[in-house]
């Protein structure tokens, strides 16, 4: 790109994110949403139990509830609170993760079956890069997201090093999940959780951006949440289950599993905080289950449709 | 879509129509989502109290005076902060709210929160609320060339920034 046309792309780039970003805010008191479709799930947690509509949702807006009432508004890294006419909106607020939790013989047992991988869209000119982990024989599991319109050179590689070819065998953009037949990788699978709770501990694990060295961080789960938003390439709405996680959470490591101190996976790091960098969303075990059981057995190739905006 | 006002009568219907925006404008500029709310709290107070000294649409002149205390915010905040050690400003957006954009678009607001505070203001104002060079250098009251350079000068370190973590 030339230097006017990086300009107006970054131009272009702002302009959007400022359009998805009013889109999602919820200000005030109004719910009603001001711009297009895409507002928001945020005040709906916080209306009274009467208005939810299912068991899990009131389970949900219970805890939360519960979780607003007796916290405090203090500072903190951590602290995801505004407050303005004393209303707190949302709020996690968990010790910090405990670093022994790296150390479990669960967690050093599960590092050798999680996978860096890598691939080019040459449509869009961009080199994607991600974490994954296998979950079925010679299955691996990632984000769609990392693997999002790449036609090229589709690797995965193991903590050891070794490199294999990758084909994407189900792709799902609206879940954000991926699943990669990987012939020969011959790892043993790691299994899923059970449902986590807030305060549990747990481990980020993958691989950062530009980086073939495995790494492991700590990290504390927060909340159990549903967020409502838009698929992969920002249009429709999707309801997700994710967790809320404390941790830092990297470029690079969305794909790569949350795993539980026993070594199983509680879910699938997909997102990160805006302005908090100890903040991470986890695409539950439960939501990704039928992605997951779906992409299990798959060997035909699909496609992964187009590069992500922006 | 924008309201002609006559008396103060109308600030509620006013505040209903705009109240939300302008904390997305204040919430932008600062980057600090409770203090923007405040901001436009105090704004609308002050509206009320003394009425406002323009006839017909009256968000302009709104907006100018929520970039003006975002101004005032944005300097006491700076005093605080060398009296204080810790300081923990809200992000523009709840964490829920940020898990429902794409990374890309992550990545951009944080580059812009990074920016110093009279570019984020520009830009905010350029591909934000989408007004004209002429109709920003109005409402700060710096030359239209001023917003110009500030506005490229912008745009290069957001992209200088996004290279670096894309």
């Amino acid at each position: 790109m030339t230097g006017q046309d990086e300009i107006t792309h970054t131009a272009n780039r702002l302009k959007d994110a400022f359009g998805a970003a009013a889109d999602v805010m919820m200000t005030g008191d109004s719910p009603v949403p001001t711009r297009g479709p895409r507002t928001g799930h945020a005040w709906k947690w916080l209306l009274p139990l009467a208005a939810a509509a299912s068991a899990v949702v009131i389970a949900l807006a219970a805890v939360l509830a519960g979780h607003l009432a007796g916290s405090t508004l203090a500072g903190g890294p951590f602290t995801q609170a505004y407050s303005s006419n004393g209303k707190a909106a949302h709020l996690v607020n968990v010790p910090a993760p405990d670093p022994a939790v790296l150390n479990s013989p669960g967690e050093q047992a599960a590092g050798s079956r999680i996978v860096k991988i890598l691939g080019s869209a040459p449509e869009c000119g961009r080199e994607l890069e991600g974490s994954g982990f296998v979950y079925a024989p010679d299955h691996v599991l990632t984000n769609a997201h990392v693997v999002a319109g790449v036609t090229r050179g589709q690797t995965v590689t193991t903590a050891g090093g070794a490199t294999y070819r990758a084909r994407v065998v189900f792709y799902d953009p609206r879940t954000d999940i991926a699943v990669l037949d990987v012939p020969g990788l011959n790892l043993a699978p790691l299994r899923f959780s059970a449902q986590a709770s807030p305060g549990d501990n747990a481990v980020v694990a993958g691989y950062t951006e530009n980086s073939h060295s495995f790494t492991a961080v700590a990290a504390r789960i927060g909340q159990v949440l549903r967020a409502d938003g838009p698929d992969i390439y920002g249009s429709g709405q999707v309801d997700r289950q994710i967790y809320q996680i404390r941790g830092a959470v990297q470029l690079g490591n969305f794909g790569g599993p949350l795993l539980s101190p026993g070594g199983t996976v509680d879910g699938v790091v997909f997102a990160r905080a805006v302005g908090a960098p100890d903040t991470g969303f986890v695409l539950t075990a439960f939501e990704v289950q039928a992605d997951a059981h779906a992409g299990a057995n798959a060997t035909v190739p699909v496609s992964t449709q187009g590069c992500t905006p922006g | 879509m924008k309201p002609t006002l006559r008396p103060a009568e109308d600030l509620g219907e006013v505040f209903e129509a705009h109240q939300a925006d302008l904390v997305r404008l204040a919430a932008f500029i600062l980057g600090d989502r409770g203090t923007g709310e405040d901001v436009v709290q105090d704004v609308f107070a002050r509206v009320h109290q003394r009425g406002h000294p323009v006839d017909g649409d009256l968000l302009p002149y709104l907006r100018a005076a929520v970039v003006n205390s975002c101004r005032s915010a944005l300097r006491r905040r700076l005093l605080i902060r060398r009296h204080a050690e810790r300081h923990s400003p809200c992000p523009p957006l709840t964490a829920e709210e940020s898990a429902m954009l794409s990374e890309d678009r992550r990545q951009v607001l944080a580059a812009l929160a990074a920016l110093p505070p009279r570019r984020r203001e520009v830009l905010v104002l350029r591909f934000y609320l989408e007004l004209s060079e002429a109709e920003i250098a109005a409402m700060l009251g710096i030359s239209p060339g001023t917003v110009k350079s500030t506005t490229a000068r912008g745009l290069a370190a957001l992209a200088r920034a996004l290279k670096e973590t894309s």
